[in-house]
């Protein structure tokens, strides 16, 4: 396979990713967005490392420690959104409104 | 393949394995003294952020990257680390008493500081996008919970905002890393600029410029990326606020020095351009949406949007002047905004709140704390002889020696704006009366609180009247020779 499908698989997933991100009102699925971000970059790190890179661990590296600290990323906020959804009933942002100005 | 051979000199980074170290022995001691043994957490912290400051002067200093080319500790990642751990040591004083107000868990509040701090101190000593990457959630990943410590609907939202733009933050990053490595091939940022400009510039370079610029700008709270910043410090725990609006921001800021001038130096004629346009925007939108504010803790959140406009006028004029000038901004900043912050919380513990109504006839409760107050909001506003003024002094005459006259006249007009909402605060506390339900309540601050705020308060007098050693330190420090 050419580098250029992984590149364009990779530049349409973030696409979807941003723009959930920003369109959507639920935290859950603004936070499943961002993971289509994060996972558009592992495919355009292990693909440029399998193409590109004179070093082959490179890119595979840092998309592994992409993988480790998303979860930990994601752990955490769903941890906050817990918090939130037991005291409110609701994760949508815009529910979650008290802060203005 | 020399990759594989990681040298093993961890001297590089004692510093952030004492910080480390000393947030795992908090969590520990939390776990078996319980709510009991609140002070000696406190007083463990301290003497923690202390061993850490000690240790970063036994660290060794040189232009080599270590560890597997992740870690650099060159003079310029010290001078960060060194402006990162005066800022820990302030908050860690000026929480203390906070923390046993409003029953916050101990353990939890100062370790998640220390990772934090250590996060950003590998933020700014990081050579490679993987260690970058790396320091970065750990500042991020510990300040998303720092901010929702409180546990009220106001801390639990102004947490989440922080997280959702935070994450969304690190993916838009993460994306243009990734194209930065697709260019390149490489992730060590003196390879990257090798390979860039061999390269020269191209329009992936462009794209990859923009989205790292957006990532860290999100991170930096500068506008238009700044939109949970005001939410953010306004909900999250006082003592919080005041450390991410100088220590996020700061790392964020020693990042886009690294990044840009390290790594994508050879693009400099492409993005200087960006930046003005980015510091423009900031100073502007900060300072005319902190003018209508009532809430102290949210007006100065916008102005701390302002003043990250002023530090990236610096790195848009990207001569050695600007570059330095920006340092010098950054570690000024650290003291006299922690000191504004720290006020707003002496106000918080006696159970008051933080707005321009609260702060009426400050000067008539307690005139030590209004005076102070004083001092922190002229050196924001930049009058001399406090450490601000210097700071922008220095950013002007970068910005009108680097040719972009324009950009001096937007941080003087700003400074002019800034005015009116530093003396509607100035204001309630000299003119407005007191509350009457609190006109008789004296303002009282604990002793660890009058050493932060006597160190705040140090920093701004000291590098306000002897600006020459610290400019000297910034100019050493740089990235960019003259």
């Amino acid at each position: 396979m050419p580098l250029s499908a992984f590149v364009t698989v990779s530049a349409v997933l973030f696409g979807m990713g941003l723009y959930g991100a920003l369109r959507r009102t639920n935290a859950i699925t603004i936070l499943m967005c961002i993971e289509l971000m994060l996972n558009a970059v592992n495919i355009n790190m292990i693909a440029f490392s399998r193409h590109l890179s004179p070093d082959p661990v490179r890119g595979q590296a840092f998309a592994v420690f992409i993988m480790t600290l998303a979860a930990a990323e994601v752990s955490v906020g769903l941890a906050i959104m817990l918090a939130i959804a037991r005291r409110r009933r609701a994760v949508d942002v815009n529910e979650v409104n008290t802060l203005k100005g | 393949m020399p990759d594989f051979v990681v040298d093993r000199n961890f001297w590089v980074i004692l510093p952030e394995i004492v910080l480390i170290a000393a947030g795992f022995v908090l969590l520990l001691l939390d776990a078996f003294l319980g709510r009991r043994g609140r002070d000696a957490v406190a007083a463990v912290a301290v003497a923690g952020a202390l061993a850490a400051v000690f240790s970063l002067t036994r660290t060794p200093v040189g232009p080599e990257p270590a560890l597997g080319g992740m870690i650099v500790s060159d003079s310029f990642g010290m001078f960060f680390r060194a402006v990162l751990l005066a800022i820990l040591v302030m908050v860690y004083l000026v929480s203390v008493e906070y923390v046993a107000r409003k029953e916050m868990p101990a353990g939890e509040f100062y370790a998640l500081l220390a990772f934090a701090t250590a996060g950003a101190m590998f933020m700014v000593t990081a050579a490679d996008l993987i260690a970058f990457y790396i320091g970065l959630e750990l500042l991020s990943i510990s300040s998303y919970v720092l901010a929702g410590l409180l546990r009220d609907d106001r801390s639990q939202e102004a947490s989440m905002k922080y997280f959702l733009f935070g994450a969304m933050a690190s993916g838009i990053l993460l994306f243009g890393f990734s194209l930065l490595f697709g260019l390149t091939g490489h992730t060590g940022l003196r390879q990257i600029a090798e390979a860039v400009a061999g390269q020269g510039v191209s329009p992936l370079a462009l794209v990859a410029v923009l989205f790292v610029l957006a990532g860290l700008g999100v991170k930096a709270a500068a506008a238009p990326f700044h939109l949970w910043a005001p939410d953010t410090y306004e909900g999250a725990p006082t003592p919080v606020s005041a450390f991410l609006s100088v220590a996020s921001e700061g790392a964020a800021i020693a990042a886009m020095l690294r990044v840009f001038f390290g790594g994508l130096n050879p693009l400099q004629s492409e993005w200087a351009p960006l930046f003005a346009v980015v510091a423009a925007i900031s100073m502007t939108v900060g300072n005319v949406a902190a003018l209508h504010q009532t809430n102290v803790k949210r007006l100065l959140a916008y102005s701390s949007i302002t003043h990250i406009g002023y530090v990236l006028a610096g790195l848009a004029v990207g001569t050695a002047a600007g570059f330095s000038a920006a340092m010098y901004y950054v570690l000024a900043y650290a003291f006299m905004n922690v000191g504004a912050f720290a006020v707003l919380v002496v106000l918080n513990n006696q159970g008051e709140g933080e707005t321009l109504r609260d702060l009426g006839g400050l000067a008539r409760r307690e005139p030590v704390l209004a005076f102070l107050m004083l001092l922190f909001l002229l050196s924001l506003l930049g009058i001399p002889p406090l450490a601000g003024f210097f700071g922008k002094f220095f950013l002007f005459r970068a910005a009108v020696e680097g040719g972009m006259t324009w950009l001096a006249v937007a941080i003087a007009l700003n400074s002019a704006v800034s005015a009116g909402y530093y003396y509607a605060v100035v204001k309630a506390m000299y003119v407005s009366a007191p509350q009457e339900s609190v006109r008789e309540r004296p303002v009282l601050a604990g002793v660890p609180m009058q050493f932060g705020l006597a160190l705040a308060a140090a920093g701004v007098v000291v590098l306000g009247l002897m600006p020459g050693a610290f400019v000297f330190w910034t100019q050493v420090a740089s990235l960019v020779q003259p």
